[in-house]
């Protein structure tokens, strides 16, 4: 009987110390770049921006100069990248969950291709709409994503249930209609493409706190209501009928799970562009190293997610600066390869 | 403590097509129940409506005196439980992790499996010798262990009555009569009330108590293995021919095709 006990203990040590093991890595990651900041000047202050921590941590022997750049640009850049890096993880797990397929990504109902359909728009003509302090670019590719989520959902019902296969391929089929609009579009209007191409591929340059206030509510609260229907969906991998069976409410857990989903995705698009291949490797790599289990699964896809991304965007700003690599780019060069490793050792294991 | 199960005048159908047409019958609690009768009969989506998965258009199912309409999903997952034909999953769950789903109506959404919870699943995968299995990935099993899973998931569920849709189907003989058995032992020991879809007629009226033979969506015969197994309820549900004799060996009515 201890070794369920011992199980969930195992879980618990496992996810406290991923969480510990972030954070020093955030503290790590502001101290790379161009100004060379000691470790322990970027730790006391990353300390001190916390709500406590403010009166005991002095921070005044510091130089001014590097007090700001951690604190106004790498320190909200870093936190950024860990808040979409969790969004799409998260959203690529529990995906993978409803539609009980290993494929899918955060992607899969079409939000990337409304949120650049989008943002194009809002960069061809130059629209210039601010509400409460989001730039255009991303309030278009918010609502972008948002109607794209919208339509697929109607799309796909029937009645008060939304068949995953239906959903599956009403989402791929708006995804390619938007593209090709976006894609006409870009031909129209040659003299933006790079512009669009910059956006779509993704990155964190030029973001601050205002974007971090944007996608941290949004995110964290996704993630503590997805963690609590974390058992159903184990259930729900047997099957609907036998969920259904087993006194899950699964149409009612469906529509909950798509509907926190898009909402974080369409935030962490609208913040970062379109990062792929997060969302789709890193809770395969969770679930090679934790098991299926969505107890476990969600919060280690979560911060597992965020690690990967935080990494994959310090290499992004740093490996050619001061040119920046859209960091959608790098999470597909290191990502791909690790995963393909770690598939290999796991065949070999089994054998 | 025991629950019979009303079935009165219950009809459904998808658009035009009528599947299940005004059925009724009567389980008393303890039966060992088999529906049988050729395929298309509706014989699947008169079980999934005794399950609460489908909804009958008119007519009602009552367990005891509950309507099962009434009741939460959960409520009724802690009385009846359900083992599909086939059970695929994808991701690479333990073989005892799926019995402890099984558990899933008793515990609430902030609690996890106790102890207790625990001791239930190994009892329900030992009844079904499965638990040499435990660490086993279910998709490595073979048809006949993964088959025992499910049964041990639905035994886990502590439930009143258990139904079954065509558990043997993609089974051996060895493996068929040794699922069978189980429910037998489980009806007649623990008194849960076994309700399944079987093909196999011969098999069908060595386990059953009783026994209910439909065609069309109306039930032909319903009542003891001896009462539905004649020459002629055959005839009309199969249209084909066929030799009814009693058993030597079991002592309970044997079809010969011809």
């Amino acid at each position: 009987m201890n070794i369920h006990i011992e199980k969930k203990i195992k879980w618990r040590i496992i996810w406290i110390s991923m969480g510990i093991i972030l954070f020093f890595l955030c503290v790590i990651a502001t101290t790379i770049g161009i100004a060379n900041i000691k470790i322990t000047d970027a730790l006391r202050i990353v300390l001190h921006q916390l709500p406590v921590m403010k009166n005991i941590i002095k921070i005044e022997d510091i130089s001014k100069s590097h007090q700001i750049i951690i604190k106004s640009i790498r320190l909200p850049r870093i936190l950024l990248s860990v808040l979409v890096g969790m969004s799409l993880s998260i959203s690529g797990a529990t995906f993978q969950g409803i539609f009980k397929n290993p494929m899918a990504d955060p992607f899969v109902i079409g939000i990337s291709s409304g949120a650049a359909l989008g943002a194009t728009l809002a960069i061809i003509f130059n629209i210039d709409i601010k509400i409460l302090q989001i730039n255009t670019i991303s309030l278009f590719a918010l609502l972008g994503a948002l109607g794209t989520t919208y339509m697929v959902y109607n799309l796909a019902r029937i009645n008060s249930q939304i068949p995953v296969t239906t959903l599956l391929l009403s989402g791929i089929a708006v995804g390619q209609f938007l593209t090709a609009i976006m894609s006409f579009l870009m031909v129209l209007y040659s003299n933006d493409l790079n512009k669009i191409i910059f956006w779509t591929l993704g990155g964190f340059s030029t973001k601050g706190w205002q974007q971090v206030k944007i996608i941290a509510l949004p995110v964290l609260i996704g993630w503590s209501l997805l963690y609590f229907v974390s058992k159903d969906l184990n259930v729900m991998l047997l099957g609907e009928e036998s969920a259904k069976n087993l006194g899950i409410e699964v149409e009612k857990t469906k529509r909950m799970i798509l509907l926190i989903n898009s909402f974080m995705v369409a935030v962490a698009v609208s913040v970062s562009g379109i990062i792929g291949f997060v969302g789709l490797i890193i809770p395969h790599i969770v679930r090679i190293l934790v098991g299926p289990d969505h107890r476990i699964l969600i919060p280690i896809a979560g911060l597992g997610g965020g690690l990967f991304m935080l990494l994959a965007d310090t290499v992004a700003r740093t490996i050619i600066a001061p040119i920046e690599i859209p960091v959608g780019i790098i999470t597909a060069i290191f990502g791909g390869p690790f995963f393909i490793y770690l598939l290999k050792k796991k065949k070999s294991r089994l054998s | 403590m025991s629950i019979d199960v009303k079935i009165c005048e219950i009809s459904f159908g998808y658009k035009d097509i009528k599947i299940l047409d005004h059925i009724s019958f009567y389980i008393p609690a303890r039966a060992f129940v088999s529906i049988i009768g050729p395929n298309g009969s509706g014989k699947s989506t008169l079980l999934k409506n005794i399950s609460s998965l489908l909804k009958p258009e008119s007519g009602n199912i009552k367990i005891g005196e509950i309507d099962i309409h009434k009741i939460s999903s959960k409520e009724i997952a802690k009385i009846i439980a359900v083992v599909p034909q086939e059970t695929n999953i994808e991701f690479r769950f333990t073989t005892e992790d799926i019995v402890s789903m099984g558990r899933s109506p008793h515990i609430s959404r902030f609690q996890s499996e106790s102890i207790k919870d625990y001791k239930i699943v190994r009892e329900a995968m030992e009844l079904t010798h499965t638990y040499h299995l435990k660490d086993r990935v279910i998709n490595e099993l073979s048809g006949g262990e993964r088959q025992r899973v499910i049964i041990a998931r639905a035994l886990a569920q502590e439930p009143k009555i258990i139904l079954l849709d065509e558990p043997t189907s993609y089974l051996d003989i060895r493996h068929q009569i040794e699922i069978l058995q189980l429910l037998k032992k489980l009806n007649q020991q623990d008194g849960m009330t076994v309700v399944a879809v079987l093909h196999d007629i011969n098999l069908a009226a060595r386990f059953s108590t009783h026994m209910v033979l439909l065609k069309d969506g109306k039930i032909i015969e319903s009542g003891s293995p001896d009462q539905v197994i004649t020459i002629k309820n055959l005839k009309d549900a199969y249209e084909m021919d066929m030799v009814v004799q009693k058993s030597p060996y079991t002592n309970t009515p044997y079809v010969i095709p011809l």
